[in-house]
């Protein structure tokens, strides 16, 4: 290991130096030493993140109503052609249910602060493959909230469907639910989260370490300064002194 | 505590064990830094890293391989035999009444009950230390003191915030710095030494005291760990320069 030792009158007794050398092992040393405290405040972290989401982030509450996109008024059979038409048309219901006309009527009703925009955050609007439902989906921290407004917007893009297709009604599938239970975190996120934030805490902790320059070992003192080390006495902890 | 000139200071040196052991090499490194350094200050950056008790059994460790030691305790602030080893006042005769003119050397030389070991207390608590030993009769000692003895060990108060260090160690023949395990920062210990160095002393090394057992320290950062753990070795090659502005 080639180690150029620098002598006391080129070291940082009289010219302090330029630039730091990052020590890797120095950190890795550390990190052994402080193993167990790493350990246990990754864990804390780890535990306080659910709560953390739940109590302050505040996770959404979705509310679902569907609708079939095969036109009302069709004979009784349904024809395969009828299946085509209402394929093609899915999109076209897509696009009016998240479209400008509806959603901007649905934001002045309730009086958001929010812009088109962001309003679509909140909304979704799926077509169920191999089928012509469409479901529409609004999420709010409030569950009520998130009931009514996706019923209403529904009821709007209904209406709108409706002039402007020409046709005679849609129909309603399901209501807009009252969610009960809030869209939770994917277990897997919260526990990268948690491990995200203990890789932080420990690239923290060895820097505060190494680069806050305590003096702990020998190679410390003659790194840093050039000085001789004479003798290194271990801690005796059988001694006891009577301090100040 | 002191019968017939006599100081018993036997109990409070380890001759055995782990920090014997220490001691011996600080000794022979000590002896390696030249036959012409035999007054030797020793210091520290702030009160408590150990230093009282390392100069301390410095001095007894080198009496005891045949040599002639005198110990000094120059703390006069706050001494550590009066401290540590409950000398009471009337007994504690020393270096200040001899600095003020009050004492003779023969007054305040104790033997003790280590062969070869010579006591010079701190004295009374003066009220000014620091003059005392810039404008007193210090040269004086250590020139009556420096043909008697193989070694002188002076006992100066830590460096922190007055200058009775550094006004002992530039009469010397070399300061040891004593420095604390995780006690200080480079930094700090750094600025102690420019102190010294400026002032004109002659710093032969330091002492690190109160290792704790640790990966850190008993694997250290360089090319030790090889010698116990080979697998740590692939580290050693990483190095990153960073560049740091300089702060001040």
């Amino acid at each position: 290991m080639t180690e150029e030792k620098r002598s006391p009158e080129e070291n940082s007794l009289a010219v302090r130096p330029a630039y730091l050398i990052i020590n890797f092992k120095a950190m890795f040393m550390v990190v052994l030493d402080k193993l167990v405290f790493i350990l246990l405040a990754g864990i804390l972290t780890g535990l306080l993140v659910y709560p953390f989401y739940i109590y302050v982030i505040r996770p959404d509450y979705v509310s679902t109503t569907k609708i079939y996109v095969l036109p009302q008024g069709t004979e009784s059979s349904v024809s395969y052609a009828d299946l085509e038409v209402g394929s093609q048309l899915t999109n076209d219901y897509i696009e009016i249910v998240q479209g400008r006309t509806v959603v901007e009527a649905v934001i002045e009703y309730f009086d958001l602060d929010e812009t088109y925009e962001e309003f679509c955050k909140r909304l979704t609007v799926e077509n169920q493959s191999d089928t012509r439902i469409l479901t529409i989906s609004v999420k709010d921290k409030d569950p009520v909230a998130a009931k009514t407004m996706a019923a209403y917007l529904r009821e709007y893009a209904v209406d709108e469907i409706v002039s402007n297709m020409g046709i005679e009604g849609v129909t309603v599938i399901e209501d807009a639910n009252l969610p009960t239970r809030p869209v939770l975190l994917p277990v897997v996120v919260s526990v990268i989260a948690g491990i995200l934030m203990w890789v932080l805490m420990t690239v923290f902790i060895c820097f505060y370490y190494v680069i806050i320059d305590r003096i702990v070992s020998a190679d410390d003192i003659e790194e840093r300064l050039g000085l001789p080390v004479l003798g290194t006495i271990m801690l005796d902890k059988k001694i006891r002194r009577r301090r100040r | 505590m002191a019968k017939d000139g006599i100081l018993s200071v036997k109990k409070f040196v380890q001759t055995s064990g782990r920090m014997a052991e220490d001691l011996k090499s600080l000794r022979a490194n000590l002896e390696f830094c030249g036959s012409e350094n035999r007054i030797i200050a020793v210091t520290s950056s702030v009160p408590g890293e150990g230093k009282s008790t390392v100069s301390f059994s410095l001095a007894a460790e080198l009496a005891i391989t045949r040599k002639k030691v005198l110990f000094i305790d120059a703390d006069m602030r706050r001494s550590m035999f009066r401290e540590n080893l409950g000398i009471r006042e009337e007994e504690n005769i020393g270096l200040s009444n001899f600095l003020s003119g009050k004492s003779k050397i023969n007054d305040m030389l104790y033997r003790s009950d280590i062969p070869g070991l010579y006591i010079i207390l701190a004295g009374n608590v003066p009220p000014n230390p620091a003059e005392l030993l810039e404008h007193g009769n210090l040269d004086l000692l250590l020139k009556a003191v420096k043909d008697t003895f193989h070694y002188v060990i002076i006992d100066t108060p830590p460096t922190s915030g007055i200058i009775d260090s550094t006004i002992i160690s530039r009469k010397c023949d070399g300061v040891i710095l004593v420095v604390g395990s995780d006690m200080i920062s480079s930094r700090m210990l750094s600025k102690v030494v420019q102190q010294l160095l400026r002032a004109g002393c002659n710093v032969l090394g330091t002492v690190l005291n109160k290792v704790k057992m640790s990966n850190r320290t008993l694997y250290g950062t360089y090319g030790s760990s090889k010698y116990y753990y080979g697998s740590y070795s692939s580290y050693s090659g990483y190095e990153v320069e960073a560049l740091q502005d300089e702060e001040e």
